[in-house]
């Protein structure tokens, strides 16, 4: 992978990270992916500012109207409008935060605790490890969307709980990829070198396996951020996630199905909302999978 | 080999027992009594309590609880239900085919339209038609299993009126649930019209069945893709082609049943998301499964049906997994030492 | 590599192909399709919550059993507006209107099921039996299921009902304590079903006293096949009705609570007939030319009740303030998509007994502003409201009212939590008064405007549960009773014009809608007229043959 440049023949090798750098510019449908997922974050912070609309706001005179591109529809509300006339751009632009950004949130901390639990039952030995690995294949065992629902309904519907319930669902899933990808590093020779040389646990941890993990953790937590969002937006769809006053995709779906005779819209553009999304950010995360694997291989 | 097989049972014990474990500490923090969310009688007059205390050993500490939890529950007694006050057990046995069934059919039509599509994606590796599978799956595993639903439904459903939309068999058809199963209590019943019914089974399992089918294709799909191609890169594959063997007889005798160890392990992984995504099916198009039930339950917070409903699913899921690696290590001694080794 | 490509698209073509394949054969193709028997189905919009309307006052249980199960003594005609022969056939009531003869018809079999198999027909042992088990307190079965008796406990009846008497096995006659108007109509009701002594009997023998509502025996034209809670009810016809025996081979209630998919089941051809289509859908079901929109004006009214026992809603003037905040006509807009008058009074304009006069609680957010600055809340408050989770004839979505009230209630600084449970939680959870208001309705059971007001305001049905303000006042009973007690219709309107007067100024609920009453069905199914009163009866539906062998594909 050495690279030519300038008169003189020099020899630059780019650093790992670079490489993979590299390697991911060179998918173009990736690059797109990032592009959106970049997108979405600009909208989720500065979104209300820019909507039109609050998103509750009632146009009483403005009911079912349809996308502006149709004949009926009015350029003032560009996505149309819902059965109690509100916006749907605005609500869109809102729920950006509850359904993306929550799901963003919610990915942050569950790899963190995921990741130090994994970390930890993966540097372990004999019968903490084995007690940890049951407990992680029963929590593993129960679907995560499932366990979301349960928690939901132990603790109420609120946005927080929501949060927390998607977040610790997400937790067994970091915890079993660091456990695996920590087990499969530390019989290597180089870690073995290491310790040789006299290095205790953490610093065989920070120094020797984390940069050789971070790769994989890195995929995970996209793959993750697909499923919270899915994960949120199911919760939602089906009525037991954010309560109804607060703008969520999966929730404007579920309304959206009472019109789905008289409004088609209300349904399709949530729900390509979702999609795209989820499609961006698997699209990254296909992305950064091929290039950690070239780019290290 | 047994020694294998005994461990992986043991393990299975275990993982269920602290799968009983979290699911007992759930109903011990949702709002109201323990007896009444474990056992589901709600205003038990003093002689039930009594009965309760002494079955579930309410009066004795945490742990007495818990192993008479599991030991009511491995027998079959799951309680009742707040809402229908029937025993969980029977509405188990009465919700559970149903998933089966669309399960199962769903996960045919997945692996008869993933394989193929993996195989051929592996073996066009970096070839338009390699891009082509990738691109569907990863859009087919981007969309909402919900909103696919809802769109097949307003499509095929209400636009153009070619299939029904909820339910599972028109009701007028009265059928025994003697199986649970609708195709087979077709055939055992005694029906004049039989030839219809199973038209109009047939209508009802379609969406349905195809909107579970898109995530566990495309999962099929890539995880063919991969381990195929993997085995098309191994050195035993490169001496076959060179020893003048048809690329089909590499292909079926050698590279696919090495690539079937990784894809069989790999897929029951992915239980759990079919079990999901059948979840909401069922919710979408009103097929009278578990998820339904389930959901249902949480709307009605009929907590001992919850809790019913995570034992069933969680263990069932657990279940699969252990026999799965119990065939991949009966039919591969290369796997016992990957297990040995890893823990 | 070639030769490979090659094999592998054989092998695809014969694997894939047999696929599409197997997809064709189960295009339906219901164009030559014969009906497999000649039944209905029906679209309800839930679970009914027991098999017998004694015990509760819900429309989807009356729905499901009182018309297709049982009898009542006496029947009420829509449309000509009087009271028809039921399972009595003539009945006289003396002078002074406390005595009340009824000649029971002869030849009435019950029906039969798994456990239970009738040995004599009805008589006046099964009509003591079905009405003792609601007033005397030492029946048997007084306390069985839950030992609550909503609608009767509304009207008084174990107060009124001062004996039940047995002349002859065809003859009873019922004394009252005091001269009641409305007792007929009453006894007219949805509620006021004849269960089986014999039936009763048996199961006490057998310990198992509570199956009497579950697995119901009853005279009507149909008999329950089977039940699958949530799925389906499933009906035989009853070849011996007395009324002659229904024409449809089974009766199904398919049970399904969204509105669209009942919608859907009814296009697709799994329904025939289907409840309470949404009111947005209407313009869906006018275009098809297979179904039929039947439209009634609905005898009922949905309301925004207040619980009076808690601050701040205890005083007249938040009330009063939240009326002049709510727009009616925005939510009969959104919610009812026009099909709805707005509700001046709890009444209907078209009730007899209706007050035009009363002083309306116009739209003004600035006055009610004002009114709540007067009793110190200037600065806004939180409060709950409670939904009902199903729709409902009065209320095609409460949900949706809810936001439409959280919005207007905004307007004047009161926060707004929506909460709503699954129905049967619901209705439980609303018994315990913790709410601080609650969406729900009435649908009336007959014509006579006491149906209006002591089943919703009364102290009996405080105690019973139907009243959701959580308040009665003795005045307004005294005005009840007084209404009642009188026959001639002029007396009557003066006093409930009266009560209507009194009940805007205390305003403990705020009466929002009357919603049009309507219902799908395919245009093959004939003999269902919309009854105004709520309640629907297959005894007479029929499937035609001509339009019949399709199953609603174009």
């Amino acid at each position: 992978m050495a690279r030519a440049s300038g008169i003189y023949q020099e020899e630059i090798i780019p650093s790992p990270m670079r490489q993979i750098w590299l390697h991911f510019l060179s998918y173009p449908v990736a690059v797109l992916g990032l592009w959106v997922f970049i997108i979405l974050i600009l909208v989720a912070l500065i979104g209300p500012f820019v909507a039109p609309y609050p998103p509750h706001y009632v146009h009483t005179d403005a009911l079912l109207f349809p996308p502006s591109w149709h004949p009926d529809g009015h350029i003032a509300y560009f996505l149309g409008t819902d059965d109690l006339g509100r916006d749907i751009f605005s609500n869109l632009l809102y729920g950006v935060r509850t359904t993306f950004g929550a799901s963003l949130i919610v990915t942050m901390c569950a790899a963190f605790f995921g990741i130090i639990l994994g970390v930890f039952s993966g540097m372990s030995k004999g019968l903490k490890s084995s007690i940890l690995n049951h407990i992680l294949d029963a929590t593993l065992a129960i679907p995560s969307l499932l366990l979301a629902i349960v928690l939901v309904a132990i603790s109420g519907q609120s946005l927080t709980n929501v949060m927390i319930a998607v977040g610790v669902a997400l937790v067994p899933q970091f915890m079993r990829a660091t456990h695996t990808a920590v087990h499969h590093e530390l019989p290597r020779e180089y870690v073995v070198a290491a310790k040789l040389d006299g290095a205790n646990q953490v610093q065989v941890f920070f120094h020797v396996i984390l940069p050789n993990i971070l790769n994989a953790l890195v995929v995970q937590t996209t793959l993750a951020i697909s499923i919270a969002i899915i994960d949120i937006a199911t919760l939602g769809f089906l009525r037991i996630g954010v309560p109804s006053p607060t703008s969520e995709w999966g929730a404007m779906l579920a309304d959206g199905v009472d019109l789905i005779f008289i409004a088609p819209w209300n349904v399709t553009i949530p729900g390509l909302a979702i999609f795209v999304s989820v499609l961006a950010i698997n699209l990254v995360g296909y992305g950064l999978q091929r290039a950690v694997k070239e780019g290290l291989g | 080999m047994w020694f294998y097989i005994v461990r992986r049972f043991n393990l299975f014990v275990l993982t269920v027992a602290v799968l009983y474990f979290l699911v007992f500490l759930m109903l011990v923090a949702l709002p109201g009594d323990l007896a009444t969310n474990i056992s589901g009688q709600q205003q038990a007059s003093p002689a039930q309590l009594a009965e309760l205390t002494q079955t579930y050993q309410l009066d004795k500490n945490w742990f007495n609880q818990y192993i008479s939890f599991i030991n009511q529950r491995i027998h079959g007694n799951f309680g009742i239900s707040f809402t229908t006050n029937q025993p969980i057990y029977d509405e188990i046995l009465k919700f559970l085919p149903a998933t089966i069934e669309l399960c199962v059919y769903a996960t045919l039509v997945a692996l008869i339209v993933g394989f193929p599509l993996g195989m051929l994606a592996a073996i066009q590796s970096q070839k338009p038609a390699d891009f082509m599978v990738l691109g569907v799956s990863l859009i087919g595993y981007s969309i909402p299993v919900f909103w696919l639903g809802v769109i097949a439904i307003m499509y095929f459903g209400l636009e153009l009126q070619w299939l029904p939309v909820a339910g599972r068999l028109n009701l007028l058809y009265q059928i025994e649930p003697i199986t649970g199963f609708t195709l087979i209590d077709i055939w055992l019943s005694n029906l004049e019209y039989k030839q219809l019914a199973y038209r109009d089974a047939f209508a009802h399992l379609v969406m349905p069945t195809l909107t579970l089918a898109v995530i566990p294709a495309t999962m099929v799909m890539r995880i063919t893709r991969t381990a195929v191609r993997e085995e098309l890169n191994a050195n035993y594959i490169k001496a076959s082609q060179s020893r003048g063997l048809s690329p089909a007889t590499i292909m079926f005798r050698h590279a696919l049943p090495n690539a079937m160890q990784p894809i069989i392990s790999q897929l029951s992984l992915q239980l759990s998301t079919l079990l999901t995504s059948a979840m909401v099916t069922e919710v979408i198009f009103s097929w009278p499964g578990i998820g339904n039930w389930l959901i249902d339950a949480i709307y009605q917070r009929d907590y001992p049906v919850i809790s019913a409903g995570l034992l069933i699913c969680a263990g069932f899921i657990i279940l699969v997994s252990v026999l799965t690696d119990v065939v991949l290590i009966a039919t591969t001694p290369k796997r016992r030492s990957a297990i040995d080794g890893s823990s | 590599m070639y030769l490979m490509i090659n094999s592998v698209k054989f092998f695809l073509k014969y694997s894939i192909l047999p696929f599409f394949l197997f997809l064709a054969g189960c295009e339906p193709n219901h164009m030559d399709g014969e009906r497999v028997a000649p039944g209905i189905v029906y679209c309800s919009e839930g679970d009914p919550t027991t098999f017998n309307p004694q015990l509760t006052t819900t429309g989807t249980t009356t729905d499901a059993t009182s018309y297709q199960l049982y009898n009542r003594l006496v029947e009420y005609d829509p449309a000509l507006g009087s009271i028809m022969p039921g399972l009595a056939h003539h009945w006289h009531i003396n002078e002074n209107g406390k005595i009340y003869t009824f000649y029971l018809r002869k030849e009435v079999p019950f029906h039969s099921n798994k456990i239970f198999t009738p040995t004599r027909h009805f008589n006046a042992d099964d009509v003591l039996f079905s009405f003792n088990r609601i007033i005397d307190s030492q029946h048997p079965y007084n306390q069985v299921s839950g030992g609550t008796y909503p609608f009767f406990q509304s009207v008084g009846f174990s107060s009124l009902i001062e004996k039940i008497v047995k002349v002859h096995p065809h003859m009873i006659t019922i004394h009252l304590k005091e001269k009641d108007s409305s007792f007929l109509a009453n006894l007219a009701a949805n509620f006021a079903v004849i269960l089986s002594k014999e039936y009763g009997d048996q199961l006490l023998a057998s310990q198992t006293p509570a199956k009497i509502d579950t697995m119901p025996i009853g005279t009507g034209p149909f008999y329950l096949d089977s039940y699958f809670q949530s799925n389906h009810i499933r009906y035989k016809p009853n070849k011996s009705y007395w009324g002659g025996a229904p024409t449809i081979e089974q009766l199904v209630f398919d049970i399904t609570p969204k509105s669209t998919n009942r919608i859907a089941k009814l296009l697709t051809g799994d329904c025939d007939v289907s409840a309470l289509p949404q009111s947005s859908e209407l313009e869906i079901l006018r275009r098809n030319l297979n179904l039929e929109l039947q439209i009634q004006t609905g005898f009922n009214v949905s309301y925004f009740a207040f619980n009076l026992k808690k601050p701040p809603f205890d005083q007249p003037k938040v009330r009063q303030a939240i009326a002049h905040a709510i727009n009616k006509r925005a939510i009969i807009e959104a919610v009812y998509y026009g099909s709805a008058t707005e509700a001046d009074s709890i009444l209907p304009p078209l009730s007899w007994a209706y007050n035009d006069e009363l002083t309306q609680y116009k739209y003004n957010p600035e006055l009610s502003k004002q009114l709540l600055a007067e009793v110190g809340l200037g600065q806004g408050f939180e409060m709950d409201i409670w939904t009902s989770p199903v729709q409902r004839i009065y209320n095609p979505n409460a949900i949706k009212t809810a936001e439409l009230l959280q919005g207007q209630l905004a307007n004047i600084g009161v926060k707004v939590n929506i909460i709503s449970y699954g129905w049967s939680v619901f209705l439980g959870k609303l018994n315990s008064y913790e709410y601080d208001s609650v969406l729900l309705g009435w649908t009336a059971d007959n014509a006579d405007p006491d149906n209006f007001f002591r089943p919703i305001f009364s102290c009996a049905a405080l105690a019973s549960g139907s009243n959701r303000t959580n308040w009665c006042s003795q005045e307004l009973d005294q005005l009840f009773t007084k209404a009642i007690s009188s026959t001639n219709q002029k007396d009557r309107t003066a006093v409930y014009h009266e009560v209507l007067e009194k009940l805007n100024v205390q305003l403990p609920l705020i009466p929002i809608a009357h919603a049009l009453r309507f219902q799908v069905k395919n245009r093959s199914i004939t003999g269902m007229p919309l009854n105004p009163y709520g309640g629907i009866a297959f005894a007479k539906s029929r499937r035609s043959a001509s339009a019949g062998s399709r199953i609603g594909a174009q």
